[in-house]
């Protein structure tokens, strides 16, 4: 301890919430501000859970779903607004309108509440998505056209994240992992954080600096339907699961928001056309096949 | 003065006097003056349109003879600037900020 300098330590809290696993990881000297900031991203996580779960009868998307929704509050506008900019940018692969092709296909309910219920008979109806969304920021409203209701779970963990580094960042160099959607803030000592990403061989580790990974892939959320499988990435287009030859796919950007629907635009594109995307946007991805092939592009390559 | 005489005299008055009149209704003192006629619109409208050109003209040259010597102090400086030693290469881009390393990793990123 010739230096004086106090330790530098990563500090690791875990907890649920969005259906999923959030770990954070900070690198911090004070122990208080450290507990003080994982306290906040809880708290943070459970009021966004509570705002964009759309199993939860009272929250904010569901009553906006139902057309029961008032004045939208800043998150909501926000999301539904980079939901609707991700839709645009990502030439449609990426829909927030899919909420009824997710319910016919199956998941009309939490996902350990979709395996507990086994096997569905018959295929799903296709629910093509597109539908119409208004958001206006001035008056502060959502207006979802006649049949059209909102999924956001996916860019609003990505949301979660990004606001849940901005809260912990304060306390030191952070990591947040919110089920494989992760941001970072600062560096920590070793220089990078070192994220692991499954790959058929077993693993490759991704030294992330800034921004954000998410990874988004068909061989976790997905049970039966007759004798079909199907998942939870829908194909905007024909509203069924979508038929890909990705099994996986890990994409690295600024945000969380956007590393989650780039790598959802990515998986429901397929190989060859992800592959065309990450070359042309110049992203950094790992594209895992069905086959067992792994394609890696941008700073990956 | 015999009586033809006289007849003669009241016959060339007569005449006289025919003549005078029909001088003075050839000359109808009566009627407007020429000049009291009115003009042809077209022709008013045409030099309306004349003097509405020449004035436009004028604005325009001046828009034309400002922007031209703008023009000419911007070529001037384009010069002066062209004239200087060449600037330090920019600095390298700024390293991706993902890269593949030989590390243990803290977390993972799986599907979600």
């Amino acid at each position: 301890m010739g230096s004086g300098e106090p330790s530098r330590e990563i500090a690791t809290r875990t907890f649920p919430a969005m259906g999923t696993t959030i770990d954070v990881f900070i690198e911090a000297t004070d122990q208080r501000m450290t507990d003080d900031a994982a306290a906040a991203v809880t708290g943070e996580f459970l009021r966004l859970e509570e705002i964009f779960s759309r199993f939860s009868p009272h929250s904010e998307l569901s009553r906006l779903n139902a057309g029961r929704g008032d004045a939208a509050s800043p998150d909501l506008l926000a999301v539904v607004a980079m939901a609707l900019d991700a839709r645009v940018r990502s030439g449609g692969r990426f829909d927030p309108t899919v909420h009824d092709a997710l319910v016919a296909a199956g998941y009309d309910r939490t996902f350990d509440e979709v395996v507990a219920r086994g096997a569905l008979p018959g295929a799903a109806h296709p629910r093509p998505a597109g539908g119409g969304v208004q958001v206006d920021r001035a008056a502060g409203t959502v207006a979802l056209a006649l049949g059209t209701r909102l999924d956001l779970g996916g860019i609003a963990k990505g949301y979660a994240v990004d606001r849940a580094v901005a809260i912990a960042g304060a306390a030191g160099p952070c990591l947040v992992n919110a089920g494989g959607d992760i941001a970072v803030a600062g560096l920590p000592e070793a220089g990078m954080w070192p994220v692991a990403v499954e790959t058929p061989g077993g693993s490759l580790t991704v030294g992330l600096t800034s921004g954000a990974l998410a990874t988004s892939g068909v061989d976790r959320r997905r049970w039966a339907r007759g004798d079909v499988e199907a998942h939870h990435v829908i194909d905007p287009l024909t509203g069924l699961p979508a038929a890909t030859d990705l099994l996986r796919v890990t994409v690295s950007a600024p945000t969380a928001v956007e590393a989650e629907w780039r790598a959802t635009e990515l998986l429901v594109a397929g190989a060859d056309r992800a592959a065309a995307i990450a070359e042309r946007d110049d992203l950094s991805t790992v594209l895992v096949r069905r086959d067992g092939d792994t394609i890696l592009t941008g700073a990956l390559r | 003065m015999t009586k033809d005489v006289v007849r003669l005299y009241a016959i060339v008055l007569t005449v006289l006097a025919l003549f005078g009149v029909w001088a003075v209704v050839a000359a109808r003192p009566w009627a407007e003056p020429a000049a009291a006629v009115a003009p042809d619109p077209r022709i008013a409208a045409l030099e309306r349109r004349e003097a509405n050109l020449q004035k436009r003209a004028a604005s325009a040259q001046k828009i034309v003879a400002r922007r031209m010597a703008e023009y000419r102090a911007a070529v001037a400086r384009a010069a002066a600037v062209a004239r200087q030693p060449a600037p330090a290469p920019v600095q390298a881009a700024a390293p991706a900020p993902v890269r593949i390393v030989q590390a243990a990793p803290i977390t993972s990123s799986r599907s979600s």
